[in-house]
């Protein structure tokens, strides 16, 4: 299942005198590698970059990021699944989480990245099956 | 709560709404029933908003004489039931602050109107959950010496004490009497009992007391009970104690995966994809087709083996009570479940709310703090369900006895089969595999 970009400014603010501020369009883009089935799910999640000062419409890979991945039913008093995703390609980090239950899910990717900015993105994962 | 609810994380397992809503009031309420008594009713925040409202104005009409019964409060048990299933209540926030917010509006616009406690009584549809269930407590409000009671003259337990105000047309209430219309000395039971203890602060005698009793005795006589009548008669009380208890089932059946065949398997032959009226049916099924089914075929059963006299519908609704502990047994079962198996998410999610105040003062969220395992919850279940099935068996011979005292087995062997059916329904429901989902239908 796909959610698709969260669109995301990463902003460098700096003093008055200098006459424009490095601006980055952080896209993220995650995923829950399907099938969806009950047990160990793969979750990749690519960020890119765009620098809007600049204006280069290529899309940078941001790296060095720590992305976190956690799942919690859509019913509340359930166990909640944690994960973390490790860079397995320049922008690309990919991890497993461990949706123990049939049902709905949320999957939440939580993004920190180095220059201190952080995102968020929901996934629904709704109707998981076992396998 | 409400703040929360309307302005927390959107996530129902970290929000307080939800996480105190439907994991730990359901479920403490359940427990508090079976193990004490109302104190759930004793302790409803909606009443502190009452009682301080009717400080600015006197509510001046009384509840129409036409609505004194539990129809509506039938009608809206089964509604709330409904839209749990239907809009998902559980999984939104939002939608359970509005919900205890509308409570609060409701309570404030009867109880405003109309005098007495008309919304504990007649309307309350947690209230009449309460009453039903706590006809098992333990515990009763109730007159510790008779003898003192007939030598009393002013009956203040059910008067109040009031003096005069400025104007004569006028009065202060001092003490409130019993405002659900429970005179006391005649008082049988807990059914319209809140616990508020009015009674208990208004006797000069010091007569009045919770007191402790056999869990159900007051399901197994049919006496005249002051502000309630008879149980045999009152056609409105049946009818809640059969949404009490095969409400229980529709509300787990919602939750285990065969629901969603049924579904399917229903949209396919009505040709449509909107939950609606597929959960209409569904309700429809098990809380009027199955109880006429059962109840009916029994009731006639047990009328020609027995050979009594009375009608087929007078004996469903006098056997109907044999519910109660049935359907106590599954709510036991279903909330204790999410209690036990939940009980530690209010920590995390009140460190994070407080957290997200700028409060940090309880530390870091523990998210991975949940509860009992599974495996432990489910023995503690299936007692919850044996327990309810042998209270319902043992009702229900009691009033075979009543009916046909030189051989009860007649009467009884078809209120046996009803309890299995619904009983063995109650064990199969329990333990099959959950779906947590929030769209039955997958829309």
């Amino acid at each position: 299942m796909v959610s698709l970009l969260v669109v995301c400014a990463s902003f460098e603010l700096s003093g008055c005198a200098r006459k424009s501020a490095p601006v980055r369009l952080v896209a993220m883009r995650c995923m829950v590698e399907g099938p969806e089935r009950v047990g160990r799910n793969t979750i990749t999640c690519k960020l890119t970059a765009e620098d809007k000062i600049a204006r280069t419409d290529e899309a940078l890979p941001v790296e060095g990021a720590r992305v976190t991945l956690e799942g919690n039913m859509t019913h509340p008093g359930m166990s909640p699944a944690f994960g973390e995703a490790k860079e397995t390609l320049p922008g690309s980090y990919t991890g497993t989480l461990d949706l123990n239950m049939r049902g709905d899910w949320v999957v939440t990717v939580h993004v920190s990245m180095q220059d201190g900015a952080r995102l968020e993105q929901e996934i629904k994962v709704q109707n998981l099956q076992a396998s | 709560m409400i703040l929360h609810g309307f302005f927390g994380p959107t996530l129902a397992p970290k929000n307080l709404a939800t996480v105190l809503t439907w994991i730990h009031f359901r479920g403490a309420l359940v427990l508090v029933l079976l193990c004490a008594g109302n104190f759930f009713c004793l302790a409803c925040p909606f009443l502190l908003l009452r009682n301080a409202a009717r400080k600015l104005f006197k509510p001046r009409f009384s509840w129409p004489r036409a609505l004194r019964n539990k129809w509506i409060s039938v009608g809206l048990f089964a509604g709330i039931l409904f839209c749990y299933e239907l809009f998902d209540l559980w999984s939104s926030p939002y939608w359970t602050a509005a919900l205890a917010l509308g409570y609060f509006a409701a309570v404030l616009i009867v109880d405003g109107l109309f005098k007495h406690a008309a919304f504990c009584k007649f309307v309350c549809p947690i209230g009449q959950f309460n009453f039903v269930a706590s006809t098992l407590s333990p515990l009763e409000v109730k007159v510790r010496d008779s003898r003192v009671c007939e030598k009393c003259a002013t009956k203040d337990c059910i008067k109040g004490r009031r003096a005069e105000a400025e104007k004569k047309s006028e009065f202060v209430i001092l003490q409130r009497g019993c405002e659900l219309a429970l005179y006391l000395p005649r008082k049988v039971g807990n059914m319209d009992c809140t616990f508020c203890l009015d009674c208990v602060h208004a006797c000069p005698h010091d007569n009045i007391g919770v007191v402790g009793r056999m869990p159900a005795s007051e399901l197994m006589a049919d006496p005249l009970r002051s502000g309630v009548g008879y149980f045999s008669r009152r056609k409105d009380i049946a009818a809640l104690v059969i949404v009490f208890a095969f409400g229980a089932l529709v509300n787990a059946f919602g939750m285990v995966r065969p629901v969603y065949a049924v579904e399917a398997w229903l949209g396919r032959m009505i040709s449509t994809t909107h939950e609606a009226p597929v959960l209409g049916i569904i309700f429809a099924a098990f809380l009027i087709f199955a109880p006429l089914v059962l109840l009916g075929s029994a009731a006639r059963m047990s009328r020609a083996l027995s050979g009594g006299r009375s009608s087929v519908g007078t004996v469903a609704v006098r056997y109907s009570y044999t519910l109660v502990p049935l359907g106590l047994g599954m709510w036991l079962a279903h909330y204790g479940f999410h209690f036990f198996t939940g009980i530690l998410t209010v920590v995390p999610v009140t460190q994070a709310a407080l957290a997200s105040t700028g409060v940090p003062i309880l530390g870091g969220p523990f998210w991975t703090w949940t509860g009992m395992p599974t495996r432990f919850v489910q023995p503690i279940e299936l007692g919850f369900l044996l327990l309810g099935f042998m209270g319902s068996l043992m009702v229900a011979h009691q009033f075979a006895q009543e009916d046909c005292a030189e051989n009860p087995l007649r009467s009884f062997a078809p209120w046996f089969v009803v309890c299995a059916i619904v009983g063995a329904a109650s064990v199969w429901l329990m333990f099959q595999p959950m779906e947590m989902r929030a769209m039955l239908m997958g829309g």
